[in-house]
């Protein structure tokens, strides 16, 4: 569950396209049941960008699809790791066919070790990719169903006004913080605001990223390269500082949630029957989960080598053509070239040189916006776990201001293990064994049974608080 | 050996006809479109 939103807040984006610019991303996920019982996966998603904003209020964006990566699929008759190397390196082939009931128990495969990597939205209909779901009718007759088409996931949407510091429905046409006590409302709605422009900062930051390295070429970025190389030491640090300290915290906070998650689950127990099968394939695994960690870095690299590829692919085609075409008017055009080439270069230059002044200006923009982000989320988090009160809160950012993000990195370590901090992380269901029984039904796959056996604190946090009236769980 | 999986389904949008706010600016604005939707569902029996 917790990597829908860490180490980073996954994108969404547009038919699995990972090389696509995001149209938004995730700001929370959490296990949740329908009437029937059955589970699912709600997310909270920042729609971010304009376009994809009216495609989605003019309905355009019907179908919706989760890309994730599993570590282990565990066949439910044999126990075995059907991910795990066979001979030859290669998957094991299942013995027993899913769907079909062998001595009464039904086949399926149980992915484990899942991780998120990211939600689309599709132009084609559901079709039937799901790998994670079963059915059974009542007189025993046990098949799996993979069809989707016949789940229609319900959606619902919110806007959040910053002037009016209010949250309204847009099913329900009203605020769902009317009817909540300002003590409870303005915790709520800072929350809900800290992760909406996290998920800003961070969408502002990749799509500048993404838009530096479509706009500048190779010999462009060589260029910056060299003259940022040139600057003094201290420049360097100033910039690379708060996405340094970024990185690392996430990390810190990771590390934290891993904690906190051991601690408030002790006592998780293992699937019965494939116990003595579980400790192989959990070894085996590893490897995989180091793959899945390494994964979009990987992807990363592998795209900027095609991009650099691909660019330098083209020049020795331009260069060719050009060796082809200069000898036949060189003789009558040499001087006129000459200068039209000069004038063009100063052009080309000027342009470039703008480019590079404007990147460089918004690059300040976003990290000062960066900033700001990391500045609210230390006196929100101060807020919410009763540190700072409320009314104090925009004296509290002014004082915040002024500290590096270094110390603002800190203090929200500090905070996040802060014991209110563990626990209001603790309220939030985690997928801890992905696939697991139902109580009480046999043979159903659920994605988390953990999540009926977390009850609520009555000392709810914000986020907690918001998720309930964004879900209907509170009156409002 | 882990690998990459899908899950697809349909999603049901909410009516946002009578939804009086332009988004057209909405990095620059200050409204933000939050949406809650569905992900993976996981159907017990029928």
């Amino acid at each position: 569950m917790q990597s829908w939103v860490e180490p980073y807040p996954k994108p969404i984006i547009l038919n699995h396209d990972l090389n696509s610019e995001p149209i938004g991303r995730v700001m929370a996920a959490k296990m949740d049941k329908e009437a029937d019982g059955s589970s699912f996966v709600r997310l909270q998603i920042a729609i971010t960008d304009p376009v994809a904003i009216e495609k989605v209020l003019d309905r355009r964006y019907l179908t919706g699809s989760v890309g994730g990566r599993a570590g282990k699929a565990i066949c439910s008759i044999s126990g075995q790791d059907l991910a795990a190397e066979g001979e030859g390196g290669r998957p094991t082939l299942p013995k027993y066919r899913r769907g079909q009931v062998y001595k009464g128990k039904l086949a399926f495969v149980d992915m484990q070790d899942i991780s998120f990597k990211e939600y689309s939205f599709v132009n084609q209909p559901a079709d039937s990719k799901s790998g994670v779901r079963s059915k059974k009718t009542v007189d025993g007759d046990l098949k799996v169903q993979d069809s989707s088409d016949d789940w229609v996931a319900k959606s619902s949407a919110f806007v959040l006004s910053m002037d009016e510091e209010d949250i309204y429905s847009v099913t329900e046409h009203k605020s769902i913080l009317k009817h909540l006590k300002t003590k409870e409302s303005k915790p709520l709605y800072l929350q809900v605001k800290g992760s909406f422009l996290t998920a800003m900062a961070i969408q502002e930051s990749e799509n500048y990223k993404y838009n530096e390295a479509s706009l500048l070429s190779n010999g462009e970025i060589k260029d910056n390269t060299e003259s940022q190389e040139n600057e003094t030491m201290e420049n360097a640090e100033k910039q690379e500082d708060i996405l340094a300290v970024a990185e690392e915290l996430s990390n810190s906070l990771s590390s934290i949630a891993s904690e906190a998650a051991e601690e408030t689950a002790p006592t998780q127990e293992e699937p019965k029957e494939e116990v003595s099968e579980q400790p192989a394939a959990e070894e085996q695994a590893e490897p995989a989960q180091e793959e899945i960690s390494n994964d979009n870095s990987e992807k990363a690299d592998e795209q900027a080598d095609e991009a650099v590829d691909s660019e330098e692919a083209e020049k020795p085609e331009e260069k060719s053509e050009d060796v082809q075409t200069e000898p036949q008017e060189k003789a009558e055009e040499e001087d006129s070239l000459n200068g039209e080439d000069t004038v063009a270069t100063e052009s080309e230059d000027s342009e470039v040189l703008a480019r590079v002044k404007a990147l460089e200006e918004e690059n300040a923009k976003l990290k000062k916006a960066l900033h700001n982000t990391l500045v609210e989320r230390v006196v929100d988090a101060k807020i919410a776990v009763g540190v700072e009160s409320v009314e104090n809160r925009d004296k509290a950012i002014e004082e915040h201001a002024s500290r590096t993000a270094s110390s603002l990195a800190d203090s929200l370590r500090d905070l996040a293990r802060m014991p209110q901090a563990t626990q209001a992380r603790g309220e939030m269901p985690e997928i801890t064994s992905e696939t697991e029984v139902v109580e009480g039904e046999e043979n159903v796959i659920t994605l988390d049974s953990k999540a009926e056996e977390v009850k609520a604190d009555p000392k709810q946090t914000a986020e907690q608080l918001f998720v309930d009236a964004l879900m209907g769980r509170r009156k409002l | 050996m882990a690998f990459d999986f899908v899950e697809t389904f349909r999603v049901e949008m909410p009516d946002f006809s009578e939804v009086d706010i332009n988004f057209s600016e909405s990095t620059n604005s200050s409204k933000g479109l939050i949406i809650e939707v569905a992900a993976i569902h996981e159907r017990t029996n029928s």
